[in-house]
């Protein structure tokens, strides 16, 4: 069917299928000049990278199809991420559960603050990501927190994996189809979609706007709660200015995988693609600079990053604009 | 369009003696005064020596980025766009002029060569101001976006300018800019935002063009229909944004005597942005509010002030800025809807 809409309607397809065709591109460039890229060690490096990022993403997907905008996940992280390198295993699930407790109670504030405050959520999250940060550096006095038993079940989440697949992908991979499905076929997901598209309406039809909202970044703050604590455990440890810039990192994906800063146009799936092209760029300049013996400055990584961040949202606007 | 002349002469009747619904209608037009008086007075009673000259005239110096930066913010959200490249514009523009002023191309290296490599240093702000404009406007990307692409790719242009991390303009020519004292024992700093301020208030209140960007925030739509050339409005404000983050980069650079891509600028946007909302000047765009944010930008640096001179830990200031935005934001919705 998308092969269809290719022969019909190319630059509706470009537009649509973009992100999918950069990241191809990408990876097919990357695996014929560079030996290194395609072996089996260097993919699963890639997927655990990109796979604390990813989760956090998916958060950030359901606050932006509503319309809003999440600054306050990296300091989340930060901050679930000391949490559970100070429980370290220790407590059993607790570990896990706490830090994402403490996301979703960012995510109580950042929606109060939109929903009841009626506060931009450009600048209400931007509070919280300020606030939380403080609070992460209180918490932590200022220095890093060790995971005390290096051995334990904790440390090991970053270390297994099933059948192959590094655990961190899969759990990855779990919450994104979990996210697909909520995002597509639950009432909670349509919500999203129609308050995104138009707040107004929305309410006239009667859903719960507020409800809405507040889920949705009780959602954002619980995915950067989880991304912080599979930040402790392939750290072993936590520090209070970590995950500095996830914000931006998880906006761009989610700006690259084609959902419209605007709210209510976008897809869920496609945030996958935003997050891989995020995570082989950096690893394709590695690669070079082992590979060719050039020393690349990791500067580069930024400016290489921005300039494919523009091509991709300059394609997808001048497609949309010849489709009309 | 006119919305700032309509509020400040408001009907009569239903503006009780401090203007609006009795004291929330006066904290929502004065807020950000309000916040500053009480820091002065708190600072009055707990930091040691506030009140001496040094420490006002420190505190205004290092105000000086914030208040560039945020009086060009402002004029970007009043059209009802944002930029968060502003630290990266700043670091762009400083290194621009480090790199040109210690190359070895004779031009750059005389007295001339100084104001030259300054003049150039503020270029390069403005031309990533026009890049930011032009994507805004001609090719109808959403503002945070297009400053998010700047914001990335500009401090890593800017550390590739300098090529390396860090370059030392101590006791150079350059630096003596920064250190300037004018007759008195005036910083130059103090004399150029002054000279901004004044400019931008004029600009904002006097200036056809001021009128055209708040129709613009207001309603984009009816801005062109009424024959406003929208694109060149909203160019002109992202350049005036870049130039204002350049002089505030270039300065930092020359005040502290250094030139580091990595560091100048840093979390610029954040400062600039909070200095904003605190000086009432709404995100929807369609006002600007020049005073309220110069007050802003002080009281961000207050903050910062009482917590470096109390010997309290760094990080509470991130807690205290961000109370003071949102109580700011808060009290002004409240005071809307008591209205």
């Amino acid at each position: 069917m998308k092969l269809a809409v290719a022969r019909r309607n190319p630059t509706r397809f470009v537009r649509e299928q973009g992100p999918l065709l950069t990241l191809l591109a990408l990876c097919a460039v990357a695996s014929a000049v560079l030996p290194d890229f395609r072996t089996w060690l260097n993919i699963t490096n890639i997927l655990k990278q990109v796979s604390m990022m990813g989760v956090v993403s998916i958060g950030m997907t359901f606050v932006i199809l509503s319309g809003g905008i999440d600054l306050s996940v990296g300091s989340t992280a930060a901050m679930a991420a000391l949490l559970a390198a100070k429980l370290g295993g220790g407590y059993g699930p607790a570990t896990l559960l706490l830090p994402i407790l403490a996301g979703v109670c960012v995510g109580v504030a950042n929606g109060a603050l939109v929903t009841r405050a009626a506060i931009p959520p450009f600048i209400a999250t931007l509070s919280t990501m300020l606030g939380i940060r403080g609070l992460a550096f209180i918490m932590s006095k200022g220095e890093s927190i060790v995971v005390e038993d290096t051995s334990g079940w904790f440390s090991q989440i970053a270390r297994m994996d099933v059948l192959g697949v590094p655990l961190f992908a899969v759990i990855f991979a779990v919450a994104l189809i979990v996210a697909i499905v909520v995002a597509k076929y639950t009432r909670f997901g349509r919500r999203v979609y129609a308050v995104g598209g138009g707040e107004e309406a929305a309410r006239m039809m009667g859903l719960g706007v507020r409800r809405c909202k507040m889920a949705v970044y009780m959602v954002c703050g619980g995915c950067a709660g989880a991304a912080g604590v599979l930040l402790a455990s392939r750290l072993n440890s936590a520090k209070p200015d970590a995950a500095g810039g996830w914000e931006l990192a998880a906006i761009a994906a989610v700006v690259i995988g084609g959902t419209s800063l605007a709210g209510g146009v976008g897809k869920m799936s496609h945030t996958l693609y935003g997050v891989l092209i995020l995570g082989v760029i950096p690893n394709i300049i590695n690669n070079v600079t082992n590979t060719f013996e050039v020393s690349l400055h990791s500067w580069y990584k930024e400016m290489i990053t921005g300039i494919l961040l523009l091509a991709v949202i300059l394609l997808q606007s001048r497609a949309r604009r010849a489709e009309r | 369009m006119g919305s700032s002349a309509t509020t400040s002469t408001a009907p009569a009747a239903n503006v009780g003696r401090f203007g609006g619904a009795g004291g929330w209608g006066f904290l929502r037009r004065h807020g950000a005064m309000v916040f500053f008086l009480v820091l002065i007075v708190l600072n009055a009673f707990i930091t040691p020596n506030f009140f001496s000259c040094g420490t006002l005239v420190n505190t205004l110096v290092q105000a000086f980025p914030i208040v560039l930066v945020a009086l060009g913010m402002t004029m970007v959200i009043s059209s009802g766009g944002i930029d968060i490249s502003v630290g990266a514009i700043m670091a762009i523009g400083g290194v621009v002029a480090t790199r040109l002023f210690t190359s070895e191309m004779a031009c750059f290296n005389s007295g001339a060569g100084l104001a030259l490599s300054i003049a150039c240093g503020i270029v390069a702000g403005g031309l990533c101001g026009l890049f930011n404009g032009t994507l805004v406007s001609r090719w109808r990307i959403q503002p945070i976006v297009v400053t998010l692409v700047v914001m990335i790719a500009g401090r890593g242009l800017a550390q590739t300018i300098l090529g390396k991390p860090v370059v030392s303009l101590f006791l150079t020519p350059f630096n003596t800019v920064g250190t300037y004292q004018l007759p008195g024992d005036v910083p130059v700093q103090i004399v150029i935002m002054l000279a901004a301020v004044a400019v931008m208030f004029f600009v904002s209140s006097k200036t056809v063009f001021a009128r055209h960007v708040e129709a613009l925030g207001d309603n984009p739509r009816a801005a062109r229909l009424v024959g406003i050339n929208t694109v060149a409005v909203t160019t002109g404000v992202y350049v005036l944004c870049g130039i204002l983050c350049a002089i505030a980069g270039i300065m930092e650079a020359a005040r502290t005597a250094g030139a580091n891509a990595k560091l100048l600028g840093m979390n610029a946007e954040l400062d600039a942005i909070a200095a904003v909302a605190i000086g009432g000047t709404p995100f929807s765009g369609g006002r600007a509010r020049i005073i309220g944010t110069v007050t802003g930008a002080i009281v961000v640096q207050l903050v910062t002030v009482i917590v470096n001179m109390n010997d309290i830990q760094f990080h509470y200031s991130l807690i205290f800025k961000a109370l003071i935005v949102v109580i700011a934001l808060w009290v002004r919705k409240t005071g809307r809807d008591r209205e």
